[in-house]
């Protein structure tokens, strides 16, 4: 369950990146359209198809339904000719209407089965060939014969039927259509009325729909006005049951095209009436998808589809990587960003909106650096100022402390100490304000710290001893300001307040290489390791028996002045005093490179 | 690109390829072209006259299923050497007359048997062979009705036959012993031994009613009666078994008074669907009982039934 979750979860439009996004949506509008573009093109396709053939059909119902009337006609003009030319007028008890039937009858053989002439009481006078009358026939009930004696101007065709009327070959038998209508004869000299009947050769008609083929299937048939089938190329079968035709539905129509559904077939009738009779020429056409539906077709269209979609795809997946790269490589870019590293390099590339979003990350950064430095600096310059502000203010318990034992040696008559003390304490405040300065001299910072140490001997009343060393070549070098006074300070309060006389405190300064060693050492009470470890740490506080400025401003101060590579470093063992040793640069004072900033 | 993004192209790839090879080769997909079978219709008679109905019905269902006709007639071969001559000439399959010798085991292509007797084939489509079977005991009752409306009870019976091979006789000499015990004759032979038998009758003086069982014996009994009107005198009905354009138009002329028939076009056509379907093995087809009809003059006047004794060309 989890796992389909997951995987539901992984296939979310959410989770996808951008290059499938873009691809998966410019392939699913690629099918859509190949989609819609191959079901409008088929249905162009078939529809043209089945426009051409119908069209092409449509010529050839055109001419057989000429062949057809024109067949009508000239059945029609051979029963004219007979009776204008051979008949009327002409005494049936003569010879000449046998003439005149076999003249006719001999050039239309192929066309003519026989011509018979049938007096209204149904007697046989003529026919050609000679024929006889069947017996038992009553040609009176005949439908011909009624029809005809019934509207003497009619010319009447009956259906295909088997030509019974006359005796004939006993081993043979054939189709016939005939051909009827009212005549009037000349009996000796009486003019009556009579029947002439042509049966027209089922077999020679049958020869206009020979070789008669529709496209795509497609055949013709011929009804009478009420759907009887004259001609079908499947006549038997329909006769005898084994193929439906729509035929009573067809004679129904007019003239023209008209798509119908039959047989659960979709087929297209052209519907032509033959003049005069009324009959129909019927074409039948099915449908041109159906033919097309054979299965490697199927297969051929998938395979077009397909190869158009492979393609499509192809030219995505090159376009959603043209547009995703850029981004791709700008996501890492702001990731990297996001995880810290400032200085990542940002190329904009790509397209314009990519491109400007990328220079715009670039100034971004570019100013988040600017802004950050700037924020050093203030901060840099903030703590210069708190430490200048500190560093000002001397303790006045000092003050107060060393103007005291002005005063006593003032009342004590001991005007030369105090002159000494008051000159001491002046050079301290001298060197103490050096004009606002930060960088001073080596000389200057030990003569500080030598006014220092001589004050507070006076006031400690010699419970210590100290010394100063400093090769003379060091003196120039430059120095921190106040630096040395705090430590001083701490040896003194420190190292030396519960001390009966003998503390030491020594201040040397060396020069080995490029760099300055100040050592500030004493034989004080010593610190343990965690006390020296504590005493560089951030959260210690200033001692407020001193000037206030702890260990750890100065190790500070002396980092935001020359670097972090310098500083100092605490050496102490309890019971065994206390060595911190300074490590500055050795610059030349006044030369620049490490003055006020 | 990744692993599994590459399966996916190459197999999509392969499936173009595939779909090519099946759309334009036939390598993989070979589609049904239209095939053009040969069958065989093996009829017992050079006389095609005998059995026009039935090519007929063949022929039109032959265009239908495209299949190629080959007329085959005995010409003093038994017919088993004709289906077998058939055979291995390629034949397709095989429409033939059914005789009381026909052997249809072990054939190498689907049969067809025409005319049988009903129940004379096993209706199995394991066994390799159809039938369309004839109900000539119904055939014979049908006929003999008609002839027992106009007997006179004093005439004899003359029942004329060409041989016992043709399928059918027996079960029909058989009935009409069945109904008549005395007075009935067998005469089985052909024209000469016909020709004798009506001579005895006429010289006798008698009166006799006349059953032809086959068609051959119809038609040498036709020539024989039309002949002569003293032997039409002495032949008070004529009923037979199996219809002709010629018997159609003696039964017209009055000289045979009825027939007992089959619709032989749809047997034909009946005969080339079975054998399709068992070709191409889309659907079987049981055996078939052909309907029997019993035609008179006045049937001759109906346009249904003209329409399926005399099909159009």
């Amino acid at each position: 369950m989890d796992r389909g979750k997951f995987s539901i979860k992984k296939l979310s439009i959410k989770n996808l990146s951008i290059q499938s996004s873009i691809f998966i949506y410019f392939t699913v509008t690629a099918i859509i359209a190949i989609a819609l573009i191959s079901l409008i093109m088929f249905q162009r396709f078939t529809n043209s198809l089945n426009a051409t053939i119908i069209e092409e059909n449509s010529g050839i119902i055109g001419q057989v339904g000429e062949s057809i009337d024109s067949y009508l006609r000239n059945s029609m003009k051979i029963s004219d000719s007979i009776y204008y030319n051979v008949i009327k007028n002409t005494d049936i008890s003569g010879n000449e209407i046998k003439k005149g039937m076999n003249l006719i009858y001999v050039n239309n053989d192929n066309m003519i089965e026989d011509i018979a002439l049938i007096s209204g009481s149904g007697e046989l006078i003529e026919s050609m060939p000679a024929l006889r009358l069947k017996d038992n026939i009553n040609v009176l009930e005949k439908d011909f014969f009624k029809k005809s004696m019934a509207e003497s101007e009619y010319i009447y065709f009956s259906m295909p039927h088997i030509r019974n009327l006359f005796d004939q070959n006993e081993s043979s038998y054939s189709w016939v259509m005939s051909l009827a209508r009212a005549v009037e004869i000349t009996d000796e000299g009486k003019a009556t009325q009579a029947v002439l009947l042509i049966n027209l050769n089922y077999v020679f008609f049958e020869e206009l729909f020979s070789n008669v083929n529709l496209g795509n299937g497609g055949y013709i048939y011929l009804t009478n006005d009420r759907g009887d089938i004259i001609w079908h190329p499947r006549q038997n079968e329909i006769y005898s049951g084994r193929f439906d035709e729509n035929n009573k539905y067809a004679a129904g129509l007019k003239d023209g095209i008209s798509v119908e559904n039959y047989g659960g077939k979709k087929v297209t009738l052209n519907v032509r009436t033959i003049g005069y009779t009324g009959w129909k020429l019927v074409g039948v056409t099915p449908n041109a998808t159906l033919n097309i539906y054979g299965i490697k077709f199927r297969f051929f269209v998938v395979f077009v589809a397909d190869l158009f979609l492979f393609l499509l795809a192809m030219i995505n997946a090159f376009i959603s990587d043209k547009i995703s790269n850029p981004i791709k490589r700008l996501d890492t870019s702001v990731r990297e960003i996001e995880s810290g590293n400032l200085d990542v390099d940002i190329v904009p590339s790509g397209s314009y909106e990519v491109e400007h979003l990328g220079k715009s990350i670039k100034n971004m950064l570019g100013r988040i650096k600017l802004l950050m430095s700037d924020l050093v600096e203030e901060h840099n310059a903030k703590r210069k100022s708190e430490f200048d502000t500190l560093q000002s203010q001397i303790n006045p318990h000092f003050l107060y402390n060393t103007l005291d034992i002005i005063v006593w040696m003032i009342e004590n008559e001991e005007p030369d100490k105090a002159v000494s003390i008051v000159t001491a304490l002046a050079k301290f405040f001298r060197i103490s304000l050096s004009k606002g300065k930060n960088i001073i001299t080596v000389k200057d910072e030990i003569e500080h710290v030598r006014n220092y140490l001589m004050i507070q001997n006076m006031r400690f009343k010699n419970r210590f001893e100290y010394s100063i060393e400093a090769d003379e070549e060091v003196l120039l070098y430059s120095s921190l300001k106040l630096m040395l006074q705090p430590l001083v300070e701490n040896a003194i309060y420190h190292g030396m307040e519960f001390m009966d006389g003998d503390g030491e405190i020594d201040v040397k300064v060396s020069k080995e290489g490029e760099s300055l060693y100040f050592t500030i050492s004493d034989n004080g009470l010593g610190m343990s390791k965690e006390m020296v470890d504590k005493l560089l740490s951030k959260d210690i506080m200033p001692s407020k028996k001193g000037s206030g400025i702890g260990v750890k401003n100065v190790n500070e101060r002396i980092k935001l002045y020359f670097g972090n590579e310098y500083g100092l470093r605490v050496e102490s063992e309890p019971d065994e005093g206390t060595k911190i040793i300074i490590h500055l640069p050795a610059a030349i004072y006044g030369e620049g490179k490490y003055e006020d900033r | 690109m990744k692993t599994d993004k590459k399966y996916i192209w190459i197999l999509w790839f392969i499936s173009i390829v595939l779909l090519f090879i099946i759309s334009q080769t036939d390598l993989i997909l070979k589609e049904e072209v239209p095939h053009v079978y040969q069958v065989s219709l093996i009829l017992d008679s050079e006389d095609e006259s005998k059995y026009i109905n039935l090519k007929k019905g063949v022929d039109d269902a032959a265009k239908k299923y495209n299949i190629d006709i080959n007329l085959l007639t005995l010409n003093n071969i038994t017919q088993n050497a004709v289906i077998y001559s058939a055979e291995e000439n390629g034949t397709n399959g095989i429409i033939v007359l059914a005789k009381n010798d026909l052997e249809i085991n072990n054939k190498k292509v689907p049969i067809v048997v025409l005319k049988s007797k009903s129940g004379d084939i096993i209706d199995n489509p394991k066994s390799g062979y159809l039938s369309i079977n004839t109900d000539y005991t119904g055939m014979i009752t049908k006929l003999y009705n008609s002839f027992e409306e106009k007997f006179d009870k004093n005439s004899y019976i003359y029942v004329f036959l060409n041989n016992r091979d043709i399928s059918g006789i027996e079960e029909e000499i058989d009935f009409l012993k069945s109904k008549q015990s005395s007075n009935i004759i067998f005469i089985e032979g052909d024209e000469k031994e016909f020709r004798t038998a009506i001579e005895d009758l006429v010289h006798s003086k008698n009166n006799a009613y006349v059953f032809s069982l086959d068609k051959t014996s119809t038609d040498n009994l036709c020539k024989i009666v039309g002949a002569s009107t003293v032997y039409r005198e002495r032949i008070q009905g004529f009923y037979c078994i199996g219809a002709t354009t010629f018997f159609l138009n003696k039964l017209n002329d009055g000289t045979i008074d009825a027939i007992a028939t089959v619709n032989e076009y749809d047997e034909g056509y009946l005969a080339v669907e079975m054998l399709m379907a068992d070709l191409k093995k889309t659907n079987y087809m049981s055996n078939i009982d052909m309907e029997n009809m019993l035609v008179n003059k006045e049937s001759l006047e109906n346009e249904e039934v003209v329409k399926q004794l005399f099909p159009i060309d």
